[in-house]
């Protein structure tokens, strides 16, 4: 359990926050940028040497400005990644992994073979930190930052200077950084996509305060909640590896019982995996159609519909006990004459389709 | 002939000791003093920098005149080296280093400091977060970090202690073997109208300064390329 309640004041911008994060799996801290999610990231770590109030991590206590009680950061036993990196220029990055490995804690942890094989960042080691790609570089700062043997990792947008061939590749990594190393994570972001595929739980901050707390899935496909009544709403379905097909370089999931095909993925059948499907992704069929490209049709029930913008309607489409939304225009849902709680067919495309 | 010569090495070999001597004082002095004042966030900051730099615009000989009364056993610093170490600092190798000390002091912060001031600061927070100590972080990431700025300054400091001549004159007078420092020594040899000795010194200074400054430029020039 990490709990904290925190006061930061500067010019122009104050933050307060209380909050107690039970730390299994993933935590997401998500806003706009100046919401003040890094700042918060920060105090935990223990960079805001003005922050006030008190952080305790299980029993130990990080700091308390009442008791006077303050654990520098480099006794807190934190891993942090930056969201540029922060590689030491002048060491490789054996150097740079080194350089975390001799500071460890106790002398226990994970193995670094165990570490650079998990990251596929063997061929690396010897290379200057100058001449690595950013994806690399991340790579690198994630191997880096488990190195120290860290008991909870904190990570600052760190797929934000990332293109997206490098954010594909990185994202599975972070992802089952909990599974594989134990350690719990804290993740801020403001790319709603990034989070809902990362993030187990999720705090919302707007302007210096935590206004919603919850599971990733609830947060964002909740009817009504603001991040599930906009242009950037998206859905997290929950879904089961059923078959790899090699050939086609395919894989098929089962969701609530109906076949989903995404881009071919390396878990084994039978394991379960998240898929994010953006609302504007998703497109609607009164019936089932072969005469077509998309290969995902899911029969759903329009449960709920709102406005968003003057043209364009957010539907929330119910699958079995989880759901979909999609986003089409009002001339749309005119045509095909929709109503609420009518069977549709919820399309969308498997090409791109990544599942986690 | 074979005196003169001896003469000339002696007074080399006292401003080679007195320019190594002060380079490590000031690189010692100098480093924490540097980082200190880039870390400094206070309207004073430009006081301690004023002080530092005054020897880049004072006559040397303004200096050389308040060490020479700061040096007098009448006063508080001169009775407490005094009583410390039984010998008077005026017109002393031990008064000539506190003086070159001060003297070079500038040219061996500035440059430190400017280096520090590009250093990227995010850098020791990364570091902290893996578990390293202030002097750790200072030792291991910022130090090799700066290592082009650090012989820099080394090298500046030593090339203005071997240049300096008013403050030497003012405190430390002209002992053979002790205060005599190659340009109290050229000085001397034009006095005596022995002009003999007073190309040889005048020359292989020249030379020398010229050796140091393609150094020092060179250092400079990579440094900004990087």
């Amino acid at each position: 359990m990490l709990e904290f309640d925190v006061t930061l004041d500067r010019s122009g911008f104050s933050l307060q926050a209380v909050q107690q994060l039970p730390l299994q799996g993933i935590w997401g801290i998500m806003g706009r940028s100046g919401c003040g999610k890094t700042t918060l990231l920060r105090i935990l770590a223990g960079l805001e040497k003005k922050a006030k109030g008190q952080v305790r991590w299980r029993d130990q206590l990080w700091q308390c400005s009442e008791q006077r009680i303050w654990v520098e950061p480099e006794k807190r036993g934190i891993g942090y990644i930056f969201q540029d990196g922060r590689l030491f220029p002048h060491l490789t990055v054996q150097g740079n992994l080194d350089f975390a490995i001799k500071r460890r804690v106790s002398a226990q942890g994970p193995d670094l073979d165990d570490i650079v094989q998990w990251l596929g960042i063997e061929h690396l080691l010897h290379r200057s930190v100058s001449y690595l790609s950013g994806g690399e570089r991340q790579r690198v700062a994630v191997a880096r930052a488990l190195s120290g043997n860290p008991r909870l990792l904190l990570m600052d947008e760190p797929m934000a200077s990332l293109d997206w061939s490098s954010k594909i590749s990185i994202l599975p990594v972070l992802r089952q950084v909990y599974e594989h190393f134990g350690v719990p994570v804290v993740v801020v972001s403001h790319d709603r996509e990034e989070v809902a595929r990362l993030a187990t739980d999720l705090l919302l901050m707007n302007n210096g305060q935590v206004v919603d707390k919850g599971s990733c899935k609830s947060l964002l496909s909740t009817p009504g909640h603001a991040l599930a009544s906009d242009d950037q709403a998206l859905a997290v379905l929950e879904a089961e590896v059923k078959q790899h097909n090699p050939c086609e370089g395919v894989t098929e999931l089962w969701v609530e019982g109906q076949k989903l095909v995404v881009d071919s993925m390396t878990e084994e059948a039978g394991s379960s995996v998240r898929i994010v499907v953006p609302a504007h992704d998703v497109s609607l069929m009164k019936g089932h159609s072969v005469q077509t490209s998309i290969q995902n049709q899911l029969d759903t029930v329009i449960t709920a519909a709102s406005e968003v913008g003057d043209h364009h309607l957010l539907l929330q489409l119910q699958l079995g006990r989880q759901n979909l939304m999609a986003l089409i225009t009002r001339r749309a849902w005119n045509r095909l004459e929709l109503a609420l709680g009518q069977n549709v067919v919820a399309c969308f495309k498997a090409a791109g389709l990544s599942a986690f | 002939m074979g005196g003169m010569e001896e003469s000339v090495l002696e007074a080399v070999r006292v401003t080679l000791l007195l320019a190594s001597i002060t380079t490590v004082i000031l690189l010692l002095i100098g480093l924490p003093l540097a980082w200190w004042l880039t870390r400094l966030r206070s309207r004073i900051r430009p006081l301690f920098e004023a002080l530092i730099g005054l020897p880049l615009v004072l006559p040397p000989t303004v200096l050389g005149f308040y060490l020479l009364l700061a040096f007098s056993p009448d006063n508080f610093f001169g009775r407490l080296w005094l009583d410390a170490t039984g010998s008077g600092l005026a017109f002393s190798f031990s008064g000539l280093v506190v003086a070159s000390v001060l003297y070079s002091m500038p040219f061996v912060v500035q440059p430190l400091q400017r280096a520090f001031e590009q250093f990227d600061h995010g850098l020791l927070e990364a570091a902290a977060m893996l578990g390293s100590g202030p002097l750790d972080r200072f030792m291991n990431i910022v130090l090799p970090s700066c290592l082009r700025p650090l012989l820099l300054a080394a090298c500046l400091g030593f090339a203005h202690t071997i240049g300096e001549f008013g403050v030497v004159l003012m405190i430390g007078g002209n002992i053979a073997g002790e205060t005599r420092v190659l340009s109290i020594a050229l000085f001397d040899a034009v006095e005596t109208h022995n002009f003999q000795q007073a190309h040889l010194i005048a020359g292989g200074l020249l030379v020398f300064a010229l050796v140091l400054l393609f150094v020092i430029y060179s250092i400079d020039r990579k440094g900004g390329r990087r």
